[in-house]
Order: C-alpha cells, then sequence, then structure tokens
C-alpha cells in the first residue's frame, strides 16, 4: 500500500507553565516501524505524540518526517494520522461518513471514496456496519471504526494513543496480535504510545522507555527487557530484583561487585557510569536446596512461597540483609521448597546487570 | 446523575399508596394554578360580551374576525415578529462565540467571565431600560427599533448562554482535535463537527430569545422611538379603552398558543429529537 514515514525527533522540548512534560529528547523512528513510547502517565509520552500530531506546539527542539520539519505545521497540514484514545468518533456520522471524514476534506472523488471506505472497513471486517452510528457499536468495533478512519488517508505515520486501554483484557489481547498484522500490511509507521509493557513488548519493533519527561532507554523488546540500562527500566518492564552495590572492582576476568559482605561477578561487557544496583529478574535466579558455595551463590532461608498457576514464586532471604524473589516454573511435581528452608540462590553472571539508579516505577497498572 | 433521578414519583416503590396520591394530587393543584388564568383567558375569547364576565352569554368568533381587521395591530406584531428575529440573530451570533471561549478554553477569569455574562439575568429588566435609554441618549444614537434589537439582544444573551455552554462542555473536545487530523482546520472543524453536534441546543436557543424578546415591555416601550411600537406596547395601551378588551383577550389567546408551541417545538429540539429525525432523513437519502 503506502510506504511508512521516517520520524526524527531533535532536543524536543515542551513546557506547560512551570511543568517539564518533555525534558529534550531525540528518538530516531525508522520507516515502517511499530515504535512504541512506553512509561507511566505523566512520562511525557503523550504529549511528545500529541507534537507529532500537531496539537501541541513544541517549545524547542524539531520534530521531522521524511527529513520535513512539521514542527510549526497544522493538523491537517501533516502526512500524519492519529487514533485517540477515546476514539472520539463523530457521533451524528454513521460508520462509513466517519470514515470517510478525512478523504472528503481532500476532495477524493464520490466513486473513489466508496471504493476506499469500502476496503478498508472489508480490512477490518466492518463492512457490514457501514450505516451504522458508533454509538450502537461495541469498544471493540468503534476502536476498529477509529483505525479505518486514520489508516484510509494512507498517512506516513500513524499515531495511537493508548488505543486499546479502553478494552477488556481478552480483546486487548486478540486486538494486539490483529495491530501487529495490520501494520505488517500496511507498512506504515506506528507510533504507539502505552504504559502496558506487555502490550509494548508484544507489538513493537521498538520501544523508547520514557519517564519523566525523559528517554531512559531506546531499543527492541528483547534488548530493554534483558538489557536495561536503568533500574527504571529494569523495574517498568516486568519485575526485577534491585540490590545496591557495595563496592566494585575490575579485574581482566570481568566486573565484580560487592553486595553486602559478598562478591558476584558479572558478565556484563560495560559498567554504565555511576553504576549503584545490580538488576537481576525473578525468572533467572536459581534456587538450589541446602547451603552450598561457589561463583554467585548466596545463601539464605525461604521467607515464603507463593502459587502463581503457571509457576510459583519464592521469597528468599540472604545472610547478606536483601531478600530476593525467583519464579519457578510450574512442572507439575510438588514445591520443593518450604518456608523456613535453608536454600543457596545462584545468579548467573550472564543474568546480573549493574545499572544506574533512576528510580523505581510506581507501579500502578490502572493508571492510564 | 440523570440516571439515578426518577421520572414520575409515580413509580418510586418506596413510596407508600397514600403518599402516590398525595404527590400527584399535588402535582394536580400545581397544574391547575398555572394554567386556569390561561384557560379563563380562553373562555371569554369566544364570549359573546363586551365585558368579560360569568356568566358566560354565548359562543362567537366575532373578536378573532375583527382583530384580523384591524391593521393597526397586526402592524405592530409584525413590528414584533422582526425586532425578535433580529434580536435573536444577534444574540445566537454573540452567544456562539461567547460559549466556544467559555467552554473550550481556559484562561484566567474564565468562570468571572460566564457569571458576568449571565447577569443581565438578575437584573430587572426595568432597570436594564432606564440604563440603555440614558446611554443611547448619552451616546446620541436615536432610538429605533434597533436599539431595542440591541436591547433584547442583550437581555437574552444569558438565557440562551445557558443553553449553548452546558451543550458544548459535554461535547468531547477530542472531537474537534480528530476533524484537524482528518484535514480540517480549526475553523472548518467547527463547521463540520461543533455546527451539527450543537444544531439543536441552537435552534432551542433561538426559539428562547424569539420568545423573550417578542414579549419584552420596559426595554421596548422605553427605548423604542414610538413611531413603530412593539405589540406587548400596543396591547398595553388598548387595555385603557374597555370596548377593545375581548380584542386584547383573543389576541392573547393566540400568542398563549404560538408560545407553547414555540416552547414545545425548542424543548424537542433540544432533547435532541430533532436531531434524530434530521439524522434519520439523512441515513435514508443516503442509501
Amino acid at each position: 500500500m503506502t510506504s511508512g514515514g521516517h520520524v526524527q525527533i531533535e532536543q524536543l522540548v515542551k513546557h506547560f507553565g512551570d511543568f517539564i512534560a518533555v525534558d529534550d529528547i531525540s528518538i530516531t523512528m525508522p520507516a515502517g516501524q511499530f515504535f512504541s513510547l512506553l512509561g507511566p502517565s505523566g512520562c511525557g509520552k503523550t504529549t511528545t505524540l500529541r507534537m507529532i500530531a500537531g496539537f501541541e506546539t513544541p517549545t524547542t527542539g524539531r520534530i521531522l518526517i521524511d527529513g520535513t520539519d512539521v514542527a510549526g505545521l497544522t493538523p491537517n497540514r501533516r502526512n500524519v494520522n492519529t487514533v485517540f484514545q477515546s476514539y472520539a468518533l463523530f457521533p451524528h456520522l454513521s460508520v462509513f461518513d466517519n470514515v470517510a471524514f478525512g478523504l472528503r476534506r481532500k476532495h477524493v472523488s464520490r466513486a473513489e471514496i466508496r471504493q476506499r471506505v469500502g476496503r478498508i472497513l472489508e480490512m477490518v471486517e466492518l463492512d457490514a456496519f457501514a450505516s451504522r452510528r458508533p454509538a450502537r457499536m461495541s469498544g471493540g468495533q468503534q476502536q476498529r471504526v477509529a483505525l479505518a478512519r486514520a489508516l484510509v488517508c494512507e498517512p506516513a505515520v500513524l499515531l495511537l494513543d493508548e488505543p486499546l486501554g479502553a478494552l477488556d483484557a481478552k480483546l486487548r489481547k486478540n486486538l494486539q496480535l490483529e495491530l501487529k498484522t495490520l501494520q505488517q500490511n500496511v507498512g506504515i509507521t506506528f507510533v504507539y504510545v502505552t504504559h502496558d509493557q506487555e502490550e509494548a513488548l508484544t507489538m513493537s519493533d521498538q520501544i523508547a522507555v520514557m519517564n519523566g519527561g525523559k528517554v531512559e532507554q531506546i531499543g527492541p523488546p528483547e534488548e530493554v527487557y534483558e538489557r536495561p540500562n536503568t533500574t527504571f527500566v529494569a523495574d517498568f518492564l516486568g519485575t526485577s530484583n534491585l540490590i545496591d552495590i557495595g563496592g566494585q572492582r575490575t579485574d581482566p576476568s570481568g566486573t565484580w561487585v560487592t553486595l553486602g559482605d559478598q562478591e558476584v561477578f558479572l558478565d556484563q561487557p560495560e559498567i554504565p557510569e555511576g553504576a549503584s544496583r545490580v538488576v537481576i529478574r525473578p525468572e533467572r535466579v536459581q534456587v538450589e536446596a541446602g547451603v552450598s558455595t561457589g561463583l554467585n551463590h548466596l545463601v539464605g532461608q525461604v521467607a515464603h512461597t507463593v502459587y502463581l498457576g503457571n509457576s510459583v514464586k519464592l521469597v528468599v532471604q540472604l545472610h547478606i540483609g536483601v531478600s530476593v524473589h525467583a519464579l519457578l516454573q510450574n512442572t507439575g511435581s510438588e514445591i520443593p521448597f518450604r518456608a523456613g528452608d535453608h536454600v543457596t540462590v545462584v545468579m548467573p553472571p550472564s543474568a546480573l546487570r549493574a545499572l544506574r539508579d533512576t528510580g523505581v516505577a510506581d507501579h500502578d497498572d490502572s493508571a492510564a | 446523575m440523570n440516571h439515578h433521578r426518577r421520572p414520575y414519583a409515580t413509580y418510586d416503590p418506596a413510596i407508600s399508596r397514600t403518599g402516590r396520591r398525595l404527590l400527584n394530587g399535588y402535582l394536580g393543584l400545581v397544574l391547575v394554578f398555572l394554567y386556569t388564568p390561561m384557560l379563563v383567558l380562553v373562555l371569554f375569547s369566544f364570549n359573546d360580551a363586551a365585558i368579560p364576565a360569568f356568566p358566560l352569554s354565548g359562543f362567537t368568533t366575532k373578536w378573532y374576525s375583527a382583530l384580523f381587521e384591524n391593521e393597526q395591530m397586526i402592524a405592530t406584531i409584525v413590528t414584533s415578529g422582526t425586532i425578535a428575529a433580529y434580536a435573536s440573530i444577534v444574540t445566537l451570533v454573540i452567544a456562539a462565540f461567547a460559549s466556544l471561549g467559555i467552554a473550550r478554553n481556559r484562561f484566567a477569569g474564565r468562570t468571572a467571565l460566564y457569571v458576568l455574562l449571565l447577569s443581565p439575568m438578575i437584573m430587572p429588566f426595568l432597570v436594564m431600560a432606564v440604563s440603555l435609554l440614558l446611554f443611547f441618549r448619552a451616546a446620541r444614537i436615536p432610538l429605533s427599533q434597533w436599539t431595542v434589537v440591541a436591547g433584547h439582544s442583550m437581555m437574552a444573551m444569558p438565557y440562551v448562554l445557558l443553553i449553548l455552554v452546558p451543550r458544548l462542555a459535554k461535547i468531547d473536545p477530542s472531537l474537534e482535535e480528530a476533524a484537524q487530523d482528518l484535514g480540517c482546520s480549526r475553523v472548518s472543524a467547527y463547521w463540520f463537527v461543533l455546527r451539527p453536534l450543537m444544531t439543536p441546543a441552537i435552534v432551542a436557543g433561538f426559539f428562547v430569545a424569539l420568545t423573550t424578546s417578542f414579549d419584552e415591555f420596559p426595554i421596548a416601550s422605553l427605548v423604542n422611538d414610538g413611531s413603530k411600537p412593539t405589540f406587548p406596547v400596543f396591547l398595553f395601551g388598548q387595555a385603557r379603552f374597555p370596548d377593545r378588551l375581548p380584542q386584547v383577550i383573543a389576541v392573547a389567546t393566540i400568542i398563549i398558543a404560538v408560545t407553547l408551541l414555540v416552547v414545545l417545538v425548542g424543548g424537542i429540539a433540544q432533547s435532541q429529537g430533532i436531531r434524530r429525525v434530521f439524522a434519520r432523513l439523512r441515513s435514508k437519502e443516503a442509501t
């Protein structure tokens, strides 16, 4: 169909009075990618999206779409379209007229409008609802109308502001896959704003994790998940054990950090400057019965176990004075540990990362 | 919030049967209080006697036929209608922009401005009429129908704002953003999205302004030049002549009928009945 646009954000800043919503961010969104802006509410992701759309004017900085600076253009002069969080469907118009709205403003011929609207409604499987009013449709259907209304204009970049936020969990899962497939078929660059880390991980080619108006990390999902640069990223995507570093030394074999009174070895090629904590995912923590010594072995006692269905969570109080969470796959056999058991926690060097401390996310999944 | 309010007390299962009867009786009394004087008026307009008093003497429509031959009276109705039409249009245009400013922007003193715009409503019309008269004198603006139009626009403004602003506040601002996103300028977004959604409120506002202007007396009496009196001013003058009273009664009956009709239409329009009717017509056209 169309080829996507290349979006280049350069040193973008947005102030609302004294409040700094977006604090000097630079992001490159390659053409044809599914790019997510991920972060908690108030992190600046929606403001960034609204500046790309043209609803907000940047305080300073540039937004280049295919090399042209659009920062000073009104929304109707930009080759981008938006899927709104509330869908913003026109209540006085039928589904057909909603989808045809953009084409009519561009004075596309009647015959072509009929053809293009028909084709896009078929694509989102709403061709049977063309004459219906948005109010008489389900949330999922309205969401697809909003998508069709934006896509029919064949923008270079499609902006999506938490488009699945208002839907229930099951429908959301289905639509995640649908959206991803759709994006691959149309080839348009998608800029997707979400606070749902799972959504971002499933759909995106790249994710920019934002916090407090700044970009913490940009990379493909597996990179930001497996190799977070900051404690915020580690904590916002999934859950993480964060342990304070006492000291740090480097020898020819690699880096050693002190946790409490014990040294552990890190298999990390580059330690970020000012790293003050190590992170390890609960699913990478290995737990062995009894007390044993070895590389990155830390002894402790099981504080309690939590049955989670597909896995079991162990909370282990380590002798160095911190507790870690370990996630064990549910293999059908009985839980091999009980509260009070003495165990050894093994942290594989490849699973440990030393990070700059940028705080942790306020885990509030209900936030918009 | 409306969802929690039961439409009629009679449907509330928490109210006893006696309580329900009392409430219904009360409702009946209120309606009698409101409409009996008007019914009496209607009755006398068809009464075959020059003096409106009981017992009734017989049925006649002669007051009505005399009325339609009274060219002077018809001229004043035309004057009032013209003034009301102009005043309504002026009011609506100004109120439309004012409501956009109030409902769509956040600025310091927004609430204060809204209150200021609404305050003519609580000011006695007579006070307004006198101050207008003084103003026009001081500004050396000759009194005419147009000064009445200006006064009536001022007077009707708060009523129209009270209809437009809440309606506008209920419309999701992201609809305008969506329109801009799809190729509209800010102004054409108003035209293609806000205007159709506001039509019921605009129609209702127009009728309210129309009826307010039509039966206004103090302003129409004080700031007009006297060559073309409005209908209420003329009517008030006629009341001095007892033999013309039956005609006045007949004309009052017609006004009651027309006003009820207009208010009814306005009410239906505001409850969006008209929008639905238009929508149905339009969707039939499309298919």
